[in-house]
């Protein structure tokens, strides 16, 4: 069924394989085992399901799973009807789950089991697409008038025969990061930019059949994306990880003989505080990969230890180049010395991309100096979704010789760059953090807080930080009579749920600085001296 | 502690880390079946803790994934820890 005529796509990969080797096991989940054929007919009853409820060709396809059958299929499902997958997440609120299905445009949302539960309150007001329910029933969901396809109508249709060309510009994936204003930003993901990191993946760890490949990330995480497709795209096995097992991966690690792992470093701290992260324990590793917050030195030797045949890389790479775009292979004598406030360096980027250190005018800082890095690439992705104002912000056409300039994406990221080559991070140039890798502006958070049951300001910190890595959001909000049971409630009904704040606390004035502004550096030694934020949390419980 | 009064308090805990219902089904998979993140399975992990004062292997943890596993596990960590 493998169609030649199908362009280089973030699909194609998966298709040959599937008919390279459909009986070799594709993916691992909940307990159950599906083969490349098994899954990709399945991918393609969805597909034509999509393509027939559409009344044009599908051009975008929500994926509202987690962790399950339903969640991984739907995105191959989304791609073989031709259309970009866009994920979604019942550990967002209704709310921001219903602007990314109106921003987006959906033309049909792919709903497993555990989800279903959420979509009345995700649904309620909005116009929705044709919705897909694969492993149950189809459900009455008051006020929604659409189409709705369950279990046994998608066991019936026919696998879809000639699936829709795309080309190297077609969006793959939609992915929704945090913004600083309140809104999420929509990063849609080349087939062109996503394939090429592939390769580039492919070639350095040379992934084969026999690999079997930890699947740790939500996929509203681009993470995701290198654990399904990098797997699929070379016969690999990728093994879903329910989001407890993350907390002792070791008995999972060994009992599927896991050879790629890939997490952020906070799995492996929690780890190391837990005294679990035990020299020889995970030895059926190869490749030891960390990405999506700064790895501490002392995580990189720890876990050395641990997956001792493995090699440990620490990567580097936001949504808007596609994944990861610079790594550092972790050396235990050469890297420690490279090390800068206990941190791994970032490493050096991908071939065939280019990195630039700028100062704020944009201008090129020397080797050693601390500037922000930009990237130019086939990995940097086309600018935000229908935000033209977003987009000519953070992508920006920069001099490369004297008669040319190509465009570069900012990181936001404060870096520098050795002699030697190596881009060493120092941390951001904004208000983003990072909470057990995932991106937050703390500006949404003080936003949401923010005009609300008698809120005045809002100030949003990390807190606490172990090693570069928020645990946690507290927050500190003034005015007359703050009732924070009610806005914890608010909060939770707009922001995911890693960027709600574990506390809160309301304190008569705000300090301020000359400028008129919240005065953080204040706030922050009040947290210092706080008694323990975990202690206070559960007596109020 | 009696059983009763350990499944109230964990069920306090989970609507407080989570957001999750208090009266979420006993012997849904709180992972699986209800989506809870693994931002929670952490703070819940720390919080029960706290609250009961008897450290949690990790991997009983991970194996306690409803409410009513839960329930159990402490029960039997409380019991031994006497």
């Amino acid at each position: 069924m493998f169609d030649r005529s199908d362009g280089i796509s973030l699909r194609s990969g998966f298709v040959l394989q599937a008919s390279r080797q459909p009986d070799a096991p594709a993916l691992m989940v909940r307990g159950q085992t599906r083969s490349y054929g098994d899954l990709e007919e399945t991918a393609r009853r969805w597909a034509n399901a999509i393509v027939g409820a559409s009344p044009s060709r599908p051009e975008r396809v929500g994926v509202f799973g987690y962790r399950s059958e339903v969640s991984y299929c739907g995105a191959l499902a989304a791609l073989l009807s031709g259309a970009a997958f866009v994920p979604l997440n019942p550990g967002f609120p209704a709310q921001r789950n219903a602007f990314m299905i109106q921003q987006a445009g959906l033309d049909a949302i792919i709903v497993d089991k555990t989800c279903a539960a959420f979509l009345p309150d995700v649904l309620a007001g909005i116009d929705a697409p044709p919705l897909l329910f694969p492993d149950i029933e189809a459900p009455h969901i008051q006020g929604v008038q659409t189409r709705l396809l369950d279990a046994r109508e998608l066991r019936s249709t026919a696998p879809l025969h000639q699936i829709p060309p795309v080309t190297a510009e077609d969006i793959a994936y939609i992915l929704f990061t945090s913004g600083s204003t309140g809104t999420p930003k929509g990063v849609p993901v080349a087939h062109g930019n996503v394939v090429y990191f592939l390769n580039t993946m492919a070639q350095r760890y040379g992934i084969r059949p026999q690999d079997r490949f930890s699947q740790t990330f939500d996929q509203t995480f681009d993470l995701s994306v290198f654990d399904l497709f990098l797997a699929w795209s070379n016969g690999a096995t990728v093994y879903s990880m329910s989001s407890v097992e993350l907390l002792a991966p070791t008995r999972f690690v060994n009992r599927n003989e896991l050879t790629v792992w890939f997490s952020v470093p906070s799995v492996a701290v929690h780890m190391i505080r837990r005294n679990t992260l035990l020299p020889g324990t995970m030895p059926t590793l190869r490749w030891s990969l960390f990405c999506g917050e700064p790895l501490p030195r002392r995580v990189a030797e720890a876990w050395q230890n641990a997956a001792v045949n493995s090699t440990v890389e620490n990567l580097y790479g936001p949504t808007e180049l596609t994944i990861a775009c610079l790594a550092h292979q972790w050396e235990p004598v050469r890297s420690g010395q490279l090390c800068h406030n206990d941190w791994v360096p970032i490493g050096r980027p991908f071939p065939g991309l280019s990195a630039m250190v700028v100062d704020d005018r944009l201008e090129p800082v020397p080797d050693g100096m601390p500037g922000e890095l930009c990237i130019n690439g086939p990995q940097t992705t086309s600018g935000y979704w229908r935000d033209s104002a977003k987009t000519s912000e953070r992508y920006v056409d920069l001099p490369v010789s004297a008669f040319q300039t190509r465009r570069f994406y900012r990181t936001g990221d404060r870096v520098f760059r050795r002699a030697d080559g190596e881009y060493v991070f120092l941390g951001r140039v904004d208000q983003q953090i990072k909470v057990l890798g995932h991106r937050v502006e703390l500006g949404e958070i003080e936003a949401a807080l923010a005009g609300h049951d008698g809120v005045e300001h809002a100030a949003a910190f990390g807190w606490p930080v172990i090693e570069g890595s928020a645990q946690a959001i507290v927050a500190f909000v003034s005015g007359g009579s703050v009732d924070v049971a009610r806005l914890t409630e608010r909060v939770r009904s707009t922001l995911p749920a890693y960027a709600v704040p574990s506390r809160i606390y309301p304190i008569v004035e705000m300090p301020l600085n000359s400028n008129g502004k919240v005065d953080r550096r204040a706030l922050q030694d009040r947290l210092s001296v706080m008694p323990d934020i975990v202690q206070a949390a559960v007596e109020s419980v | 502690m009696e059983t009763r009064e350990i499944e109230r308090s964990i069920r306090k805990i989970v609507g407080a880390v989570s957001g999750l219902s208090e009266h979420a089904d006993a012997d849904a998979d709180l992972y699986l079946d209800l989506g809870m993140a693994s931002v929670h399975a952490l703070a819940l992990l720390t919080e029960l803790e706290e609250r009961f004062g008897v450290p949690i292997p990790d991997d009983q943890f991970v194996e306690a994934t409803s409410i009513a596993k839960l329930t159990a596990t402490l029960s039997a960590l409380l019991n031994t820890h006497v």
